[in-house]
C-alpha cells in the first residue's frame, strides 16, 4: 500500500481533491450497485425459505409435490449463489475506492502514513463478505430447525 | 492469485471494450440469459407438473400411473441439471460484465495484494467443470430437505 501512498505524495493539491471527488462518484455508484443487489438476495432468500418451508411439510404427506417444489428451490438457490458472488465484488471495488479517499484526505491533511490504518479497514469491510460465503448461507441451520419445528408438531 | 474467472479471455477483452461496446455486449448477453432462463423455468414448470401430477395420481390410488409420472420426472430432473449449471455460467459472467461497466471499476488484484482470504463466491472456481460440482452439491435443496431422490420415488413406488 506504501507505494501508492507515496505516488498519491508527489501529487498537487488541486490533483488530489479532483481524484477524491472521483473516486466519492465512484464509491456512490457501487454502494448504489450493492444495495440494489442486497435487496435481491433478500427477496430471493425469502422466496426460497417459503418454498422450502412448504417442500418440508408436504415431505410427510406427499413426497411427490415435495420433490416439485424443490425443484423450484433448486432455481432459487442458483440465483441467490451468482448474486452474493456479485456482491463481494462490488464490494471489494466499494472498499477499494472508500480506501483511496481515506488516503487522499489524510495525504491532504498531512497525516503520516500509517499501514495500520489500512489494515484495520480491511477487516471490518470484509467481515460480513467472509462470512456470507456460499458455503455459510445459513440455509442449513434454518432448514434443520424447521424440520425439527414440522417434527413436534406432527408428534 | 487473481480468480481464474477473471483472467478469462472473454473478461479482459470486454475491460477493453468501450463504453458503447460494453453496453451492445450485455443487451445481447442479457438476451441470451433470458432466452436460457425462460427454458429452465419452463423445464422445472413440466416437472412440477409431473410431479404435482404424479402426487394426485397417488392419492387416487393410481399407483402405476404415479409411478410413470415419477419416472418421467426423475428424467427431467437429470436433463434440468446442465441447463442450470450453464444458466449459472452465463448468469455470472453477465452479472460481471454488468459490474465492470461501472465507471471506476478495478480488478481485484488490487485488494488480493492486502487480504488474501476475500471470498469471490462462485468466481473463485479454477475452472467451468469445478463450477458445476459446486453447483451440483450447493444448489441441491433435495439434499437440505433430506430427500434422495432416487430413494424417494422408489419408496413411492413401492408404496
Amino acid at each position: 500500500m506504501k507505494p501508492i501512498y507515496e505516488r498519491l505524495g508527489k501529487m498537487s493539491n488541486k490533483k488530489l481533491q479532483k481524484m477524491a471527488h472521483d473516486h466519492q462518484n465512484n464509491l456512490l455508484r457501487f454502494i448504489d450497485m450493492r444495495q440494489s443487489v442486497t435487496r435481491e438476495i433478500d427477496f430471493n432468500k425469502e422466496k426460497y425459505k417459503r418454498c422450502m418451508t412448504d417442500a418440508l411439510k408436504e415431505l410427510k404427506s406427499n413426497v411427490p409435490k415435495a420433490l416439485g417444489g424443490g425443484m423450484r428451490a433448486r432455481l432459487l438457490k442458483a440465483d441467490i449463489t451468482v448474486a452474493m458472488s456479485a456482491r463481494s465484488v462490488i464490494r471489494m471495488n466499494e472498499f477499494y475506492h472508500r480506501m483511496m479517499i481515506i488516503l487522499i484526505e489524510d495525504i491532504l491533511l498531512g497525516v503520516n502514513y500509517n499501514p495500520d490504518r489500512v489494515n484495520n479497514l480491511v477487516p471490518h469491510e470484509f467481515s460480513d463478505l467472509v462470512s456470507s460465503s456460499i458455503s455459510s448461507t445459513h440455509f442449513g441451520d434454518f432448514l434443520k430447525q424447521l424440520k425439527e419445528e414440522i417434527e413436534e408438531d406432527l408428534q | 492469485m487473481i480468480p481464474w474467472f477473471f483472467t478469462r479471455d472473454e473478461i479482459q477483452s470486454f475491460a477493453n471494450l468501450s463504453p458503447k461496446k460494453k453496453s451492445k455486449k450485455l443487451g445481447e448477453l442479457s438476451e441470451t440469459m433470458f432466452k436460457t432462463e425462460s427454458l429452465l423455468k419452463d423445464r422445472i414448470k413440466q416437472s412440477r407438473n409431473m410431479a404435482d401430477k404424479a402426487a394426485r395420481r397417488l392419492v387416487r390410488g393410481d399407483n402405476e400411473a404415479s409411478k410413470d409420472l415419477l419416472n418421467s420426472f426423475s428424467s427431467h430432473i437429470a436433463s434440468t441439471q446442465p441447463l442450470l449449471n450453464t444458466y449459472v455460467a452465463r448468469k455470472l459472467e453477465y452479472s460481471l460484465f454488468e459490474i465492470m461497466s461501472i465507471d471506476g471499476f478495478e480488478f481485484p488484484s488490487a485488494l488480493l495484494d492486502l487480504r488474501k482470504d476475500i471470498n469471490f463466491g462462485l468466481f473463485a472456481v479454477n475452472s467451468m467443470d469445478e463450477l458445476e460440482r459446486i453447483l451440483m452439491a450447493e444448489s441441491d435443496p433435495f439434499e437440505e430437505l433430506g430427500i434422495d431422490i432416487e430413494n424417494a420415488i422408489s419408496d413411492e413406488e413401492s408404496a
